[in-house]
């Protein structure tokens, strides 16, 4: 630990990147979502006619809506990095295998969402000028590579939950349910697999399950995990103060094990 | 928790196991029990998935609230499956 | 460093009264619950179509693949008591007898999807079909996965005291599999017993 770096300082970015998880939320829904008419998804089953109806409709919607996607997918990221943080003082042995794999799992994921929208945004690009069968392709690419890239953020959700598990405080930062639920949620999503068969009932991309259940069940872990990372913050903030206190009262780095802290080997080499 | 002993393991055991050959023959002898059959099919089930929630999941000696939500799971799912089986005409 | 756990107090704190795995479990019981619901559903709309193709079912795997998961989820408890009383090789004994059993059920269900895909039935077949491998194959996964659990344990027990911070692993292994167990208990008569035959 660098006793030198006050408390203020070090923990001076952590809450914004886990508050970018609520403001990506809202604004996915709202441009991915609403303005984009994929909340509810636009059914499969529907013929190319139809769906070339709704791209000459709600072209400039549609624009609107891919825009913000684009931008507000984003902040997947710096929230991604908030769990980061918290993980790596669980993961107290100094190799941080989950908190890395989460890092990516989660950084990874801003892909699908940023490149699913660019195909419905090619579809409302010149919708007059292309033929039906095409913006139904558009259409369905975007579909595709949103649900079946699933299993990246698999990966974060199970690296998350695998080490909250781990967690060897009296009193765990993430709690083994939360932990539970993260992982139960992230293997959820592998009902996907079935999403290419079906273009009614209840897996095809419409569906209740494929599509209610699976967002509903992410959607309420992004708010669940930063309601958590938010509640843990704090403690980690008293955990390093009273480090640093110690450090102060015996005037030398290190004299205690510093928990979770990597920095605190260093201090004393 | 409260710890399901040995032998009441095996008890449930030779309950689970005679209530699983009971229906398996209900449901291969229609005859007997006619249309009750689905019902009575039913009605096993959630009495073995009982079992195994109390005892050998121990939610017996577990916090009321876990109790309750496991077994309203194995009360329900039977009921509304015996229930939409009726209203599609008990067939 | 020198010794001392500021911050991170008792290592392996004992096993509370609720494992956090119970979220796992609720959560997949309801989304099975809901399959259950929407399979009864659409039986209800082609009553004649399901039942045909639920009599082609061979009650008899079926039946015995119910008592195959009972009597490995007997061996577990039995092996969660030993760990308990921190008998270590009791324990792994149960785990082993649980697992040689268990695959028991692997085995059946690879014969039982043999025989449906050697008569060309699949999942696009019909609606009764779609289900029946959704079902049985989701919970296929969670038998697999089960299995993994199990043989982790045993290799885990070999030099570990059981009733120590592994028991709680034990224990949540263990309410994993009766998890299999008790969604099979319903899966069953569901698909092979409620139409006549």
């Amino acid at each position: 630990m660098n006793a030198a770096v006050s408390n203020t300082s070090y923990f001076k970015y952590w809450r914004a990147c886990a508050a970018m998880g609520p403001i990506f939320l809202a604004a996915f829904i709202l441009c991915w979502g609403v303005l984009g008419y994929n909340i509810p998804p636009i059914p499969a089953d529907f013929t190319a006619e139809q769906m070339a109806q709704h791209f000459r409709t709600h072209a400039n919607e549609v624009r609107a809506g891919m825009a913000g996607a684009m931008l507000f997918g984003i902040l997947y990221l710096p929230w991604t990095l908030s769990i980061t943080k918290v993980m790596e003082k669980i993961e107290t042995d100094g190799n941080h295998i989950m908190s890395i794999l989460q890092m990516w799992g989660g950084g990874v994921t801003v892909v699908p969402l940023v490149t699913s929208s660019v195909f419905w945004l090619a579809g409302s690009y010149r919708p007059e000028a292309l033929d039906p069968v095409i913006l139904q392709l558009l259409y369905d690419m975007g579909w595709l590579l949103i649900d079946m890239f699933y299993a990246i953020t698999t990966v974060a959700m199970v690296a998350l939950g695998v080490c909250g598990l781990a967690d060897k405080r009296e009193k765990a930062l993430f709690p083994r349910w939360m932990c539970w639920y993260t992982i139960w949620a992230g293997l959820s999503f592998l009902f996907e697999l079935l999403m290419p068969f079906f273009k009614s009932g209840m897996f095809a991309r419409q569906g209740w399950l494929n599509f209610w259940v699976e967002f509903i069940v992410w959607f309420a872990y992004i708010l669940l995990t930063t309601y958590y990372v938010f509640k843990a913050i704090p403690r980690l903030e008293q955990e390093r103060a009273a480090e640093l206190s110690l450090v102060e009262q015996t005037g030398k780095l290190g004299a205690k094990p510093l928990q979770g802290n990597p920095e605190g080997r260093l201090a004393n080499a | 928790m409260n710890h399901t002993s040995p032998a009441q393991a095996i008890r449930v055991w030779l309950f689970l196991v005679a209530a699983t050959l009971c229906s398996g023959w209900l449901g291969e002898h229609h005859g007997f029990a006619g249309r009750w059959t689905a019902v009575a099919v039913m009605f096993v089930a959630a009495l073995k998935g009982r079992a195994v929630i109390l005892y050998f999941m121990e939610l017996k000696g577990a916090p009321r609230g876990w109790r309750v939500a496991f077994e309203l799971w194995v009360w329900l799912l039977p009921a509304l499956i015996v229930a939409l089986w009726a209203m599609s005409g008990g067939a | 460093m020198t010794d001392g756990s500021q911050g991170a107090p008792a290592q392996g704190a004992p096993s509370v009264s609720a494992p956090g795995i119970l979220t796992f479990i609720i959560a997949d019981v309801t989304i099975f619950g809901v399959l259950f619901v929407a399979f009864m559903v659409e039986r209800s709309h082609q009553v004649p179509l399901f039942n045909q193709s639920s009599s082609s079912l061979d009650v008899r795997l079926g039946l015995l693949n119910t008592l195959v998961l009972m009597t490995s989820g007997l061996f577990v408890v039995l092996a969660v008591l030993a760990a308990g009383q921190g008998r270590a090789s009791v324990t792994r004994q149960w785990l082993l007898a649980s697992f040689v059993v268990g695959a028991g059920f692997g085995i059946n269900k690879l014969i039982e999807y043999g025989d449906k895909f050697a008569h060309g039935i699949n999942l696009l077949t019909n609606d009764f079909f779609m289900f029946y491998f959704v079902l049985t194959g989701v919970h296929f996964v969670h038998f697999l996965a089960g299995m993994v659990v199990l043989a982790l344990l045993w290799f885990r027990t070999r030099g570990e005291a059981v009733d120590g911070p592994l028991f709680g692993w034990i224990e949540s292994g263990a309410l994993y599999w009766h998890m299999v167990d008790l969604l099979w208990i319903v899966i069953f008569p569901m698909l092979y017993l409620l139409g006549s035959r």
